[in-house]
C-alpha cells in the first residue's frame, strides 16, 4: 500500500513538473514577443562620456585590519559604516576620513552592514546567522570636536587607532539588540523606510522583514532554491516591492506585504551578488560571478542589457548606478572597478586603486561620491 | 513527499501568476528609461562638476 502512495506522488510531482515546464516555455514566449527595441540600438546617441576626467580616489580609509565585507552610508551624505572579516563595524566621516565609533563583534565575518535612516543606529551580521541592532553615540556625545586624544574609556577592548567615540567591549555589546535569526549566515541587511523595520538576505535561502522594537519576524520570503546574496528596497518611497538575488542564479521581485514573489528573471550564468534598484524602482540590475552586469524592467518583464567586455573576466561582486542611471559600476575581483554607460552599452573604463577583491559598492545618498570596499582591509570614496 | 507535491504545487501557482501580468513592449519601457537619465544627468555630479564637492578639494587643510 506504501508503494502505491509513493509512486501517486511520484507521479503527482512527474506531472506538476511537466506542467511547470510548459508554462515556463509560455512565459518566456510571451516576453519575447514584446522585445521589439534593444535599450542601446534606439534613438540619437546621447554624447559620449569621460569617465577618467570626473572619477578618482578621493579618500582612503584605512583601520580595518582584514577583509572589508560591506559598507553604507549615512542619509546625511558623509558617515559610512563598514563591516569586516575581523568582527568589527566602524563608523566614519568620509570628509575628515575620522572614525568615530569601533564595535567589535564575538564573531568575525561581518558580511552585512546597514545604516539606520534616522543615522542614530546600524544594524549588522553575518556568519553568526543573526542581525542586530547597534545605536550609534553621536561625535558630540563624548567630548568636543575630533581629536586624537585617547577616550576615557577603561577597557581599550579596540585595538584599532579609532579615536573619540570608542565602544569598550561591556557598554556597547549590553546595548546589542539582535534582531533578526537564521539558520544560515546573513548576507545582506536594510532598514526598510524607517529605523523600526529591518530586511535580511540570508545562506538558508530566504529573506525576511523583522520588527526592530520586538525583534519578531514579519514576513518570511520563500523561493530561492539556494543561498540568497543581496536584497534591495524600491527607491519609492510608497514601494512595496524588493528584490533579491541568489546563489541559484535567480532574481526575484517580491510584494513586502503579501510575500508573493511577483516576478522571476533568471538569465544569469553563475551566481548572483548584488541587486540594485535604477533610480525610477521600474528596473533594477545584478552582478553576478558570470563577469557581467544585467539589467531587468520590470514593466517589460524581461532582461533589456547586458553589461560585459571580453576582458571583464572576473565576478561582480558589487554595483550600483550613478544617481541619474546614466553609469553603472561594477566592484569585481579582478581589484578594479568597472564603469559602463547604461543606455550606450558601451564601456567607460575602470577605476585602480585597491589592492586586493572589491568587495562592496555604494553610491552616496546625493550622488557625489561613492564608496568601495576591498579585502585589502581599506575603504576608498571616489568622485 | 507530500511537501515535495506542496511545493511543485506552489510553484505552478506562482508561474501561472507571472503569466497574467500586463507587460510593456521593450521600446516603451526603454524609451522611459533613456528620458529619465537624460532628463536627470545634468544633477548627477560624478557626470557634471558640483558647485561644492566635499570629497573633491583633497588639501590637508579643512575646517573642522
Amino acid at each position: 500500500m506504501a508503494g502505491n502512495k509513493n509512486a501517486s506522488h511520484v507521479d503527482t510531482i512527474e506531472s506538476l513538473k511537466k506542467e511547470a515546464e510548459q508554462l515556463r516555455k509560455k512565459l518566456q514566449e510571451d516576453r519575447k514577443n514584446l522585445n521589439d527595441a534593444e535599450l542601446f540600438a534606439m534613438g540619437k546617441k546621447p554624447e559620449t562620456l569621460n569617465l577618467s576626467f570626473q572619477v578618482r580616489c578621493r579618500r582612503i580609509l584605512k583601520g580595518h585590519t582584514s577583509k572589508v565585507l560591506d559598507m553604507d552610508w549615512s542619509l546625511d551624505k558623509r558617515r559610512i559604516v563598514s563591516s569586516s572579516q575581523d568582527g568589527k563595524i566602524l563608523v566614519w566621516d568620509a570628509f575628515t576620513t575620522n572614525k568615530e565609533q569601533a564595535i567589535s563583534l564575538p564573531t568575525t565575518w561581518v558580511n552585512a552592514c546597514a545604516y539606520a535612516p534616522s543615522g542614530g543606529s546600524i544594524a549588522c551580521g553575518g556568519l553568526d546567522n543573526k542581525c542586530s541592532v547597534f545605536p550609534l553615540h553621536s561625535a558630540t556625545s563624548t567630548s568636543g570636536s575630533g581629536g586624537t586624544t585617547s577616550s576615557s574609556s577603561n577597557k581599550p577592548a579596540v585595538t584599532s587607532s579609532a579615536g573619540q567615540g570608542d565602544s569598550t567591549a561591556g557598554t556597547i555589546m549590553q546595548q546589542r539588540k539582535v534582531v533578526a535569526m537564521h539558520t544560515s549566515y546573513i548576507s545582506a541587511c536594510t532598514f526598510t523606510h524607517s529605523d523600526y523595520q529591518i530586511l535580511t538576505a540570508s545562506g538558508d535561502s530566504t529573506c525576511a522583514l523583522w520588527d526592530v522594537e520586538s525583534s519578531q519576524l514579519l514576513q518570511s520570503f520563500h523561493g530561492h532554491q539556494s543561498d540568497v546574496m543581496d536584497a534591495a528596497l524600491s527607491p519609492c518611497e510608497t514601494g512595496n516591492l524588493f528584490i533579491s538575488g541568489g546563489c541559484d542564479k535567480t532574481a526575484y521581485v517580491w510584494d513586502m506585504r503579501t510575500a508573493k514573489c511577483v516576478q522571476s528573471f533568471q538569465t544569469h550564468d553563475s551566481d548572483i551578488n548584488s541587486v540594485r534598484w535604477f533610480p525610477t524602482g521600474e528596473a533594477f540590475a545584478t552582478g553576478s560571478d558570470d563577469a557581467t552586469i544585467r539589467m531587468y524592467d520590470l514593466r517589460a518583464d524581461r532582461e533589456i542589457a547586458c553589461f560585459s567586455k571580453d576582458s571583464v573576466i572576473f565576478g561582480v561582486n558589487s554595483i550600483d548606478f550613478s544617481v541619474s542611471g546614466r553609469m553603472i559600476f561594477g566592484a569585481c575581483n579582478d581589484y578594479l572597478v568597472h564603469a559602463w554607460d547604461t543606455i550606450r552599452g558601451v564601456k567607460l573604463g575602470a577605476l585602480f586603486g585597491h589592492e586586493n577583491r572589491v568587495s562592496c559598492l555604494k553610491m552616496s545618498p546625493d550622488g557625489t561620491a561613492f564608496c568601495t570596499g576591498s579585502w585589502d582591509s581599506t575603504l576608498r570614496v571616489w568622485a | 513527499m507530500n511537501h515535495a507535491v506542496q511545493n511543485a504545487q506552489k510553484l505552478l501557482d506562482e508561474l501561472r501568476y507571472h503569466l497574467t501580468i500586463e507587460r510593456v513592449p521593450v521600446s516603451k519601457a526603454a524609451t522611459d528609461l533613456r528620458n529619465y537619465v537624460l532628463d536627470n544627468q545634468g544633477r548627477d555630479f560624478l557626470l557634471v562638476k558640483p558647485p561644492d564637492n566635499p570629497f573633491k578639494p583633497k588639501s590637508s587643510c579643512m575646517f573642522l
